[in-house]
């Protein structure tokens, strides 16, 4: 048998990923939000030991492209993070904490949206690598 | 002067053939003729192995065995000659690891091609008597009583919300996507989540990061120019210019921007949170986060039900530095975090059961660590466990806690960061003798 018959690479589903974009006041809120939801967003489901960071990006930055002066972000106030998961999570969706949920493999982008209008101008950094969102402010 | 390759079945074409036969590649051996004359720059590889020098009282055969797994090192081999159009006949009965000369005996005809061939004995390519066999450097999957051709994904799954990318041994990044395990000819990689803070990665030009907290970075490029972080409005000590294959890793003192200046050409490069570089992320316009690989054998599959069961034997090899993160668990993870293979500091590797305790330790040499071909493993059963490294073993008369019904994770887990490019795992449904188990691990 040929190796080239023999050599497998891994074929997981390219499922559609949500990215869940959440806002807290600051890291212990989010903490504390976490333990809740500690399915998604914990890997610990007794006490928070650290983020899951094979779908969690915590500590990012926001800001809204029309406000800045000299291509200097005003960061938004707040503690952000996106949660990303190949499907959609009520739980999640449903969070007071949730801003707005996209899917990277639309359009349609947007599967939820708590902000409004202002969703066309919000950019974040970091993102996942290999999202792209073309829904203006998002990168 | 005649010099005749041979054809079908006795050329070398016949000769490969046998060897895919057996599951083998040519990165399991490789084989020279020569003439009693010593070359000293022999070129490996396929070619060479049907050289045929007419007229020599007698010739030799070079052989060797290179980047084999311990299944091909133990298994006894015999090389057959083939001269003058005669029966294949053994010219030696085994074969060690390494390159080693064997005389072929006298051989005055030369219409024939000599062709060397080795023939495995055993029963595969896969680990004696395993029950789950996953060479991933070599992308072939065995379990027993399944077949030796199986996907990896019957075994293993990965949780990894973003894109990621993994070098082949020739040095090319391959894209893997969301999710999928990262397996090239070097193994599977394991990493942690990163952020690349340079826009536009494959396109480098001068730039200024966003704010960057306090700790450590690496900056690695490629291409023949350099690159070399200065402090913005951040201080950072330990800067030096970063060129292809010598990344620079220096520390954020004082948080605020880093300034990012290339000179010459670079077609790739990375600013990086952490201490040594890990794979290439691709940014454009914005920075971006490789998430963590977290791999994981479901409870029900078979690698998953061996690893919960009440007696069992693990292997794991892999690549070097695997534990930059140290320390780290390392392999496997079960009972939600209670069971677990750990390392510790480059020195200690421990098999611990938060909940029965009594765990064994073993202490190979730090080298053990850091070497190209780490070999470590672990066994149990209902009078014990042990835990191997280096060919050391280490034992405890108490039992595992019993597993509960939850998935098993794998090369990293509970939080600790995972650093690891493992280039094959196994697992055996009993608890093999502690004897086998320094055997398999021995370097």
């Amino acid at each position: 048998m040929e190796q080239s018959a023999r050599r497998r690479r891994a074929a997981e589903p390219d499922c559609a990923v949500i990215d869940y974009f959440f806002k807290w006041t600051n890291e212990a809120a989010a903490k504390a939000d976490a333990l809740m939801l500690a399915d998604y967003l914990n890997t610990d489901p007794q006490a928070l030991k650290q983020w899951a960071r094979d779908k969690v990006l915590p500590n990012v930055q926001a800001w809204r492209p029309s406000q800045d002066v000299g291509g200097v972000h005003t960061f938004l106030t707040g503690w952000f993070a996106i949660v990303s998961l190949n499907s959609q999570a009520s739980v999640l969706l449903n969070a007071s904490a949730l801003q707005f949920a996209l899917d990277r493999d639309g359009p349609p982008y947007v599967i939820k949206n708590n902000i409004g209008g202002v969703i066309t101008d919000v950019a974040v950094s970091p993102i996942f690598a290999g999202s792209h969102y073309p829904i203006g402010g998002i990168n | 002067m005649t010099v005749n390759q041979g054809s079908g079945g006795t050329g070398l074409a016949g000769s490969l053939s046998g060897a895919w036969s057996t599951g083998l590649t040519q990165t399991h051996f490789r084989f020279r003729t020569d003439a009693l004359a010593v070359d000293s720059a022999p070129t490996w590889g396929a070619g060479e192995d049907v050289d045929y020098y007419p007229g020599s009282s007698n010739f030799r055969l070079r052989v060797g065995v290179a980047n084999a797994g311990p299944q091909i090192i133990a298994t006894g081999w015999e090389v057959y000659v083939s001269k003058n159009g005669g029966a294949y006949q053994a010219v030696t009965t085994s074969i060690a690891n390494g390159v080693q000369s064997v005389d072929a005996g006298a051989s005055a005809d030369d219409a024939q091609v000599l062709i060397p061939r080795l023939t495995p004995f055993g029963e595969g390519w896969w680990l004696s008597q395993s029950a789950v066999d996953l060479w991933f450097e070599n992308g072939e999957y065995f379990e027993a009583g399944v077949g030796d051709n199986v996907a990896v994904t019957s075994y293993l799954s990965c949780s990894r919300a973003s894109i990621g990318y993994a070098k082949t041994s020739g040095g090319t990044w391959t894209a893997f996507g969301n999710n999928e395990l990262r397996i090239t000819d070097l193994g599977l990689l394991v990493e942690d989540a990163r952020t690349n803070n340079l826009l536009n990665s494959d396109a480098p030009a001068t730039q200024t990061t966003a704010s960057l907290g306090t700790g450590s970075y690496t900056l690695w490029v490629e291409g023949s120019g350099s690159a070399l972080a200065s402090g913005g409005t951040a201080t950072i000590t330990g800067a030096a210019s970063a060129t292809d294959g010598s990344p620079n890793t220096f520390t954020v003192t004082v948080a605020g921007t880093v300034l990012v200046t290339v000179t010459g050409s670079l077609t790739r490069f990375q600013l990086e949170d952490g201490a040594f570089a890990s794979s290439y992320i691709p940014t454009t316009g914005a920075a971006a986060t490789r998430a963590a690989d977290v791999i994981t054998a479901a409870a029900t599959n078979a690698l998953g039900t061996i690893l919960r069961g009440s007696s069992g034997t693990f292997v794991h090899f892999a690549g070097a530095n695997i534990f930059a993160g140290s320390p780290t668990y390392v392999a496997f993870f079960r009972n939600g975090g209670a069971s677990y293979l750990f390392e510790n500091g480059n020195t200690t590797l421990g098999f611990y059961d938060d909940t029965a305790g009594g765990s064994p330790t073993v202490n190979p040499a730090p080298a053990a660590f850091l070497d190209n071909n780490i070999k470590i493993g672990c066994s149990w059963d209902g009078s014990g466990r042990s835990v191997s490294a280096y060919g050391k073993i280490g034992t405890s008369v108490t039992p595992l806690t019993a597993a509960d019904s939850s998935a098993v994770s794998f090369f990293g887990g509970g939080g600790i960061p995972a650093w690891q490019r493992i280039t094959r795992a196994a697992a055996w449904n009993s608890r093999l003798a502690d004897a086998a188990l320094q055997s398999l691990t021995a370097p």
